[in-house]
């Protein structure tokens, strides 16, 4: 009798528990939906607390995955060290019409009286888990609030966006990739500057939306942020057009996804100014059929 | 009277979870474009839920879920109250399991998995959030079923929960 007693209420708590914590996860489920800051800093809090193990996992895992990339890079060995030698002849010459530009740039706007926006400062982050999944893409890294990290703070590769910070805590922070169906970026396309939106859509490519009527862009079109609503600063790469056919032009990422291991994001006290300053200089429209000569322009061969 | 299952056996379906989480979270490869991966906790609990319901606490899957949700980029609540619920659904009997083939797990597994999804994706549309596209649940769904039988493997070999009613006791009991 006792054991069927015993039975009865332990049956009996275990509902209560269990209507208890449905009723509590519905309850948190309405908060997140009506965007909680509380909850939003908990969640913060709670990647803080995880990071320390995330991250100790994410070097020896990073380490393996990269094995089998690296045993094919070793196969092909020679012809990767012969692009990489053509790769930095073509870039040598790029870099010094990229400081005679800047210097004359400089010159010009000091001519015109117009004060030079502040050089952007950007810390380097380890990307310690990949908390991307069926609702979303994001990343963690490992810097947060005391590194000088703000919400809204942009995170670029060295060749381009990536995305952008959306929850920060002292230790961590979560940066939301160009190719989440919730980014939709600002931006300027080709040498016309068509004002479209980057609208991710958990693919590789993401798609141009309502890109301004009448501009065509062509396939190779350079894709930068145009600064409109403050969601990105202005002058950032993110990419160039993949298929310029159909209603919406899709776009390849400069930013490599697949080797995504560290990011640059950018310092909070940092103001909002011209890209361009920040090292990201895009290549001329000449370049857009992705040729490999040297520019004409350039006095001489550069060497290595 | 025979004695509940042990504070060690009660631990070992949230001790898995939480290696579940961290597999789940590990940047091994980009996922942009690729294949979004199996519900690993909707297996593991599923698994105690159809052969050792009784040492499975509900508080123990409210606290996994919820745990992943919160270090994982999208909804809060949502699939907490998904896999509570449907966990709860799944739990087998004693008397029932002893004569349960692994074939009809299976396929309960896969019931379950679409219910999970089913129960997001409405609770999602019905407030008008971003739900995940009948794509990427159906391959969320076919990855569930697909790793289960290898979650069941774990799950015997190092924990001993088996199927078998004559193999009575876990490895931590």
């Amino acid at each position: 009798m006792d054991e069927i007693t015993g039975g009865i209420l332990g049956r009996t708590a275990s509902r209560i528990l269990f209507g208890g914590l449905f009723v509590f996860a519905f309850l948190l489920f309405v908060l997140w939906r009506t965007d909680n800051p509380r909850l939003q800093a908990v969640r913060a809090g709670v990647v803080d607390a995880a990071a320390p193990m995330l991250e100790a996992i994410a070097g020896p895992t990073s380490a393996v995955a990269g094995l089998g990339t690296d045993f094919r890079s070793f196969a092909d060995l020679q012809a990767e060290n012969q692009q990489l030698r053509q790769e930095v002849r073509r870039l040598a010459a790029w870099r010094d019409i990229a400081q005679r530009l800047e210097v004359e740039n400089a010159t010009l706007r000091a001519l015109n009286d117009m004060k030079l926006p502040p050089r952007r400062s950007f810390v380097t982050a380890e990307v310690i888990a990949d908390a991307g999944g069926p609702y979303a893409q994001s990343v963690i890294v490992n810097i947060g609030a005391s590194d000088g990290v703000a919400d809204g703070a942009p995170a670029l590769q060295e060749n381009g966006l990536v995305g952008r910070v959306v929850g920060v805590g002292a230790e961590s922070a979560r940066i939301l990739l160009l190719t989440d169906p919730t980014s939709a970026a600002p931006v300027h396309v080709g040498e016309g500057r068509a004002r479209a939106i980057l609208q991710g859509d958990n693919s590789e490519t993401p798609s141009l939306r309502f890109l301004t009527t009448g501009q065509a862009v062509r396939r190779g079109d350079p894709v930068i942020t145009s600064g409109d609503g403050g969601v990105y600063p202005p002058g950032i790469l993110i990419g160039r057009v993949l298929s310029a056919d159909g209603s919406a032009p899709t776009v390849r990422l400069e930013a490599d996804y697949r080797r995504l291991e560290f990011v640059k994001v950018q310092h909070s006290t940092d103001g909002v100014g011209d890209a361009l300053t920040s090292g990201l200089i895009l290549r001329p429209a000449s370049d857009a059929g992705l040729s490999d000569t040297a520019p004409a322009t350039l006095p001489d061969q550069p060497g290595n | 009277m025979t004695a509940g299952p042990s504070f060690w056996a009660r631990m070992a379906p949230l001790l898995l979870a939480l290696l579940a989480i961290l597999a789940s979270l590990t940047p091994l490869a980009g996922r942009v474009g690729g294949f979004v991966g199996p519900n690993l906790l909707l297996a593991v609990f599923f698994l105690w839920a159809a052969r050792r319901e009784e040492a499975l606490w509900p508080g123990v899957v409210f606290i996994a879920v919820l745990l992943y949700e919160m270090l994982r980029a999208g909804p809060i609540g949502a699939e907490s109250l998904a896999m509570m619920a449907v966990i709860e659904a799944s739990r087998a009997h004693p008397e029932v399991r002893r004569f349960r083939p692994f074939w009809v797990e299976w396929l309960r597994l896969g019931v379950a998995a679409v219910a999970v999804e089913a129960i997001v994706w409405g609770l999602l549309t019905a407030t008008l959030a971003q739900a995940p596209g009948w794509i990427v649940s159906a391959e969320r769904i076919l990855a569930t079923i697909l790793v289960y039988p290898l979650v069941a493997a774990i799950g015997a070999r190092v924990f001993g929960v088996t199927g078998r009613q004559d193999q009575d006791g876990d490895a931590f009991a």
